[in-house]
């Protein structure tokens, strides 16, 4: 079930001198089973774009579509939406509240109201998604490591079973490892588990290794959108905006400037390995 | 809404106010604040209104920044216009159900709102003109006196410095806790009190969490710079009294003089 | 000369019950010998719980060896009496830019330690002016903290510390919760006051790209020393590199795959005008 905007206009202080736009006519269509990273300067509307996706936030214009639904409109469950859409915020461990971590998980599932055996049932399936077994049930929230804290919390959004999963820097001051196993498992819920991904996410190396599109968000709107391979074709306007390119492209993009003729799209190790060797042969 | 409240926010504008001497300003606020009470009156809160007006003048602080930091009250204020409008027993103008409002009742709903507004936004001028820490400094030296009879005057100053510098930081981060937790199906508005006391456990938690986190990381920041209280500290801008403080001081006692003397007399 | 003596330090973290009797005791740091010297940019690698921080605070006597000792400056640490040459010799930038500025406009936390050590305000004003110049944040110095970005928060911080006058700046992954941007200008900023000012810097970071550019690299791992030499030395040693869960740079994961398919590319190469210098040359004698 597709999640669609339409022509998203949002601004701060809407009608007054103080008004001041964050998103600009934003038309974008998300899917499940699709992974799509949101790139963009500081300041470019990113958060404000995501909080849109949750309902935390009311566009002053434009239309936000769910399964084309539009949901703004009068009557619309907008408490289901919030089931169906999971957002989880930076360091999203400093939301954890409850003693015990199973009872933390399952605060999501009980606010939506379920039955107590299907909160447990739910709960149990995203601890089981995240990569956590019963021995951490008992265990506080606040007395294990930084990385499995992240899971816990992404598995307190996973046990909502949202259709679409949608992540503010999830891996943000983890180190190499810890980074690396997140984004694995952030890529197993969308492939094996069908969700959707929408991702935010300052590391063109990590968007070019994990996503399927990207869209790149500068001063309220989408500048750029597609797969990875496409969008850092265009190295100089994303130099302009203050981003970059995966750091393998910057290599071919100096053979390229050094009058070597070499494809500079490429995004990943192998692929420019072999381009690099095509020059020597 | 919660970054609304600016009070506690330095508005960084050179102005004559804005130079005062904090013990000044700090004398100025707590004589405008005791002689609001002294008024009774038209002239009274007319007088008090006036001086507000100049001052803010003065401040070169935009009205419309000053008026933001009312939303905070208006609650109170509402209460209060409520409450002196329909309990204050007098002549009767009207009446809607059995309420019946008086023509006191209109007086003094007008009248203290007039003080509760000049009140909030007295106080908040001293914060728009004076830094934080010029207004510790100004606690610090102003009631250093108090250091003979064992109070931690320092220490209070420090306290307080640091508070005004994280409310908005701890504001920020009550308003993220609680989108997040919104996105976990949580619901802070509706239900009875025990419910709406009940939902707040998610936004407390994390909340006195991450303050404490805060306030180890401040401690430890704070000690690597080698604070060790305020024995032997210095300052980068040491408090002294010119000209323009006497003037001010002088300005303060007038405006104290004529509120006392429309009091007597009026 | 070394700046930092660490000989045999140990620090254990123990956990105690309600009756203060120890249930836990778990080896941060065990018999950690390394010195460091002045004037060296160094990066301190390790993944979380490898005993990095740990060993950091040491160096500004905000923990103290449960065994050894800890010399800066050839002062040791344990000493109460040096507490406050110590802190002033070796300043601290921590990770989170919002927790460590303690004033509300940026001179005058800029100005808090010397105005704890005493100095007098007519010098005050001058280590300030200087301590913001050399960051760059002159322009900012009447503003509000909170109106600045996480990069300049973290230049704020850097100038706090300089403003002590330290011969020695340990960054405790000071750069962990920057944007991209902001964590260059932080980088920038300390390699230009290890070049110009000859502060010796000791940073801590999980970003392998920040460490490449140091002139020493230590790798940490459960309270040892794992890895200790320059970069070059170190990423050369990839497997045990990826065994200690670090990583490689990119572009040395792209060099090593060019290598493996017979290109003659020295080992280990750690930047990208590295690699197309490389490149060029090999193509050119085609």
């Amino acid at each position: 079930m597709p999640l669609t905007l339409k022509n998203i206009n949002y601004a701060y202080n809407a009608g007054t001198a103080l008004e001041k736009k964050v998103l600009k006519d934003v038309s974008l269509t998300f899917r499940e089973g699709e992974f799509t990273a949101i790139i963009g300067p500081t300041g470019s509307g990113k958060s404000t774009l995501i909080q849109h996706l949750d309902l935390l936030l009311t566009a002053t214009s434009g239309e936000l579509l769910f399964n084309g639904e539009n949901v703004y409109a009068e009557g619309y469950d907008r408490k289901a939406l919030r089931s169906r859409v999971g957002l989880v915020f930076q360091y999203p461990e400093y939301q954890l509240f409850e003693p015990e971590i199973f009872t933390d998980v399952c605060f999501g599932p009980k606010n939506q109201g379920l039955p107590e055996a299907e909160v447990h049932a739910n709960a149990r399936e995203a601890m089981k998604l995240v990569g956590l077994d019963e021995s951490y049930d008992t265990l506080s929230p606040f007395e294990i490591s930084g990385g499995q804290k992240r899971r816990v919390a992404i598995a307190g959004v996973l046990a909502m079973k949202p259709d679409f999963l949608v992540l503010d820097e999830p891996a943000a001051g983890l180190d190499p490892q810890g980074k690396k196993e997140l984004l694995d498992l952030i890529r197993g819920l969308c492939t094996q588990a069908g969700k959707g991904i929408i991702l935010v996410s300052h590391s063109m190396d990590d968007v070019a290794e994990y996503a399927d599109r990207i869209i790149v968000l500068k001063d309220g709107t989408v500048r750029l959108d597609g797969t990875p391979h496409e969008v850092f074709r265009h190295r100089e306007e994303l130099v302009q905006m203050g981003l970059s390119v995966p750091k393998v492209t910057e290599v071919l993009c100096g053979l390229k400037t050094r009058g070597f003729d070499v494809d500079t799209g490429l995004i990943g190790i192998a692929e420019t390995k072999e381009e690099i060797l095509r020059l020597f042969r | 809404m919660l970054r609304d409240i600016t009070l506690g926010q330095y508005y960084p504008v050179g102005s004559p106010i804005h130079r005062l001497d904090p013990r000044v300003k700090l004398m100025g606020t707590l004589v405008y604040i005791v002689a609001i009470f002294l008024a009774d009156g038209v002239w009274g809160y007319a007088l008090a209104v006036l001086f507000l007006a100049v001052v803010i003048a003065l401040s070169k602080v935009p009205v419309g920044h000053i008026l933001k930091g009312l939303k905070a009250i208006f609650i109170i204020v509402l209460f209060t216009v409520v409450f002196n409008l329909f309990l204050t027993p007098g002549e009767e103008l009207f009446h809607i159900w059995k309420l019946s409002v008086t023509k006191e009742g209109v007086q003094r709903a007008v009248f203290m709102t007039v003080r509760l507004v000049c009140l909030v936004m007295g106080a908040s001028l001293m914060t728009f003109t004076t830094t934080p820490t010029a207004l510790t400094d100004g606690i610090e030296k102003g009631l250093g006196f108090l250091k003979v009879l064992k109070v931690p005057v320092h220490e209070v100053a420090m306290m307080m410095s640091i508070a005004l510098r994280f409310i908005p930081i701890l504001m920020e981060e009550t308003d993220k806790i609680m989108k997040a937790q919104s996105a976990r199906g949580a619901d802070f508005d509706t239900g009875g009190l025990v419910k709406k006391a009940k939902a707040m456990v998610p936004l407390l938690v994390p909340l006195f969490v991450s303050a404490f986190r805060r306030a180890t990381d401040l401690a430890q920041a704070m000690e690597a710079r080698c604070y060790h209280g305020g024995k032997g500290r210095t300052k980068l801008h040491p408090l002294k009294y010119t000209g323009r403080d006497l003037l001010a001081y002088l300005v303060i006692a007038a405006y104290l003089a004529g509120m006392i003397l429309l009091k007597i007399f009026l | 000369m070394d700046i930092i003596k660490a000989s045999g330090l140990t620090h254990d973290y123990i956990t105690y019950d309600e009756d203060e009797r120890p249930i836990s005791v778990r080896h941060a740091l065990e018999n950690v010998d390394l010195a460091i010297e002045e004037g060296q940019f160094v990066a301190i690698l390790g993944h979380n719980g490898s005993g990095k921080s740990t060993f950091a605070k040491h160096i500004n006597a905000l923990l103290l060896p449960t065994a050894g000792t800890v010399t800066v400056g050839g002062m040791d640490i344990a000493d109460e009496a040096n507490l406050w040459d110590i802190r002033q010799l070796a300043g601290m930038v921590f990770q989170n830019p919002d927790n460590q500025i303690i004033a509300t406009v940026v001179e005058e936390d800029v100005a808090f330690g010397p105005e704890n050590m005493g100095v007098p305000t007519k010098e005050l004003e001058k280590r300030v002016a200087e301590a913001l110049a050399a960051v760059g944040m002159t322009a900012f110095a009447k503003e509000s903290p909170n109106k600045l970005s996480g990069g300049q928060k973290q230049r704020i911080a850097i100038a706090g510390a300089l403003a002590m006058r330290p011969r020695c700046i340990v960054f405790d992954e000071s750069t962990a919760m920057l944007d991209p941007s902001g964590r260059k200008e932080v980088v920038a900023t300390m390699h230009r006051l290890n070049r110009e000012e000859g502060i010796t810097v000791l940073l801590i970071t999980h970003y392998m790209d920040e460490a490449v550019g140091a002139d020493r690299v230590i790798v940490l791992d459960g309270g040892h020393i794992a890895m200790d030499g320059t970069p070059k030395q170190v990423f050369a040693r990839t497997e045990e590199l990826l065994n200690l869960g670090m990583q490689l740079p990119k572009v040395t994961q792209l060099a090593n795959a060019l290598t493996a398919e017979g290109l003659p590319l020295p080992a280990p190469i750690l930047t990208e005008e590295e690699l197309i210098e490389e490149l060029c040359r090999l193509r050119s004698k085609i």
